[in-house]
């Protein structure tokens, strides 16, 4: 594959998929300096991992495996880099959320989202966007059976937080 | 909450975009950009004023109080004090226009781009004058009995060396002023109107 082709290809996904790879970078990066930088990091893997896409999975799913394994592989190395120290807040960043905050009941979904552990927040980005288990279990390597029983337990959970949230907010 | 709703609630950020430019850090980049670029343009136009007014002034009275007048060099004497004041007048030509950019990104922008193109112009134009340059300093060496041929082959060595680098610079100049022109393209394609 020459380079300007890998580069349309990643123009193309970008554009198109933006959307995509921000739930990641929000799912499992939580300062704007952090979420710069996942997305630059996902970006890169991004980039490399385009020779290697057969068109055997849709793109979406290419994009969410990497993604993913990028956002699990980051969250380890800052938490082993982080290791008690807090980091100082950049100033500047280029990309930020829009403060309009559409529906408060989102940035909640997000925070709990955020709460439950690596492989959990995969499956529930997975499982919100539409992923069927047989999907899920490609993208994470994980058996239908375990992904069944996750989501399971996973929707169960997140309900009855919805509960306790539409609660306090009434 | 039912689950349906969560996935309701989870569906609608599909509908517009959850992140935008941060127009503040955007600002702050092209102003760096600008200023780092006026920088680089404020000493390359005093290093060839000084350089060229310099340099051609010696060579001038050198050919002028010597015993037998070198024609190549007095001539290259005249050219690059006239280049010299040619970069000397051009400044001040520029900085006496009144310049109307408001402090806004495009403003900021259409600054940054405007010295970076005058940069491009500026290196393109001494790329040019190298020519002449190394004609007229290997005639006025070649007029000397006394330069061998080793020491022409190694001053045309020494220019093809110059004139490399300097196409390197060049390409680096033309570089920068691609970066904020793309710039400016995607500002004006998103149409965005900044309002800082």
């Amino acid at each position: 594959m020459t380079e300007q082709k890998q580069e349309e290809i990643f123009n193309c996904w970008l554009h198109k998929h933006k959307a995509l790879l921000f739930k990641v970078v929000r799912t499992y990066a939580f300062s704007p300096k952090d979420h710069d930088d996942l997305f630059q990091e996902i970006a890169i893997q991004v980039w490399r991992s385009i020779p290697n896409f057969r068109e055997e999975s849709a793109v979406t799913t290419w994009l969410y495996r990497v993604s993913l394994n990028t956002a699990i592989k980051w969250t380890r190395k800052e938490t082993k880099h982080q290791n008690g120290h807090s980091s100082f807040e950049d100033l500047d960043h280029l990309l930020y959320e829009k403060e309009t905050s559409n529906d408060p009941r989102l940035d909640w979904l997000y925070k709990q989202i955020s709460k439950l552990d690596k492989v959990d927040r995969s499956i529930t980005l997975l499982m919100l966007d539409g992923f069927s288990y047989k999907e899920i279990s490609n993208i994470l390597g994980l058996t239908v059976s375990n992904i069944g029983v996750k989501i399971h337990r996973i929707k169960k959970h997140l309900t009855s937080l919805s509960e306790e949230f539409e609660h306090h907010e009434i | 909450m039912k689950f349906k709703k969560l996935q309701q609630i989870w569906d609608q950020q599909n509908e517009e975009p959850m992140y935008t430019i941060n127009q503040e850090a955007l600002h702050d980049i092209i102003i760096s950009k600008k200023n780092k670029g006026r920088h680089i343009l404020n000493f390359s136009e005093w290093a060839n004023v000084i350089a060229n007014l310099t340099a051609g002034g010696f060579l001038l009275y050198s050919t002028l109080t010597a015993q037998q007048l070198n024609i190549s060099f007095f001539i290259l004497g005249g050219l690059m004090i006239g280049v010299g004041l040619f970069v000397f007048i051009g400044r001040l030509k520029r900085y006496s226009q009144p310049h109307n950019y408001d402090q806004t990104i495009v403003g900021d922008l259409k600054e940054a781009l405007a010295d970076s193109q005058f940069q491009v112009y500026l290196s393109q134009l001494l790329r040019w004058y190298l020519l002449p340059i190394s004609i007229l300093v290997l005639g006025g060496l070649g007029l000397d009995d006394s330069s061998s041929i080793l020491f022409l082959s190694l001053a045309i060595i020494f220019f093809a060396a110059i004139y490399w680098f300097s196409q390197w610079e060049h390409r680096y100049y033309v570089n920068r002023r691609d970066e904020l022109k793309n710039l400016m393209d995607t500002l004006k394609k998103n149409d965005t109107s900044p309002q800082n």
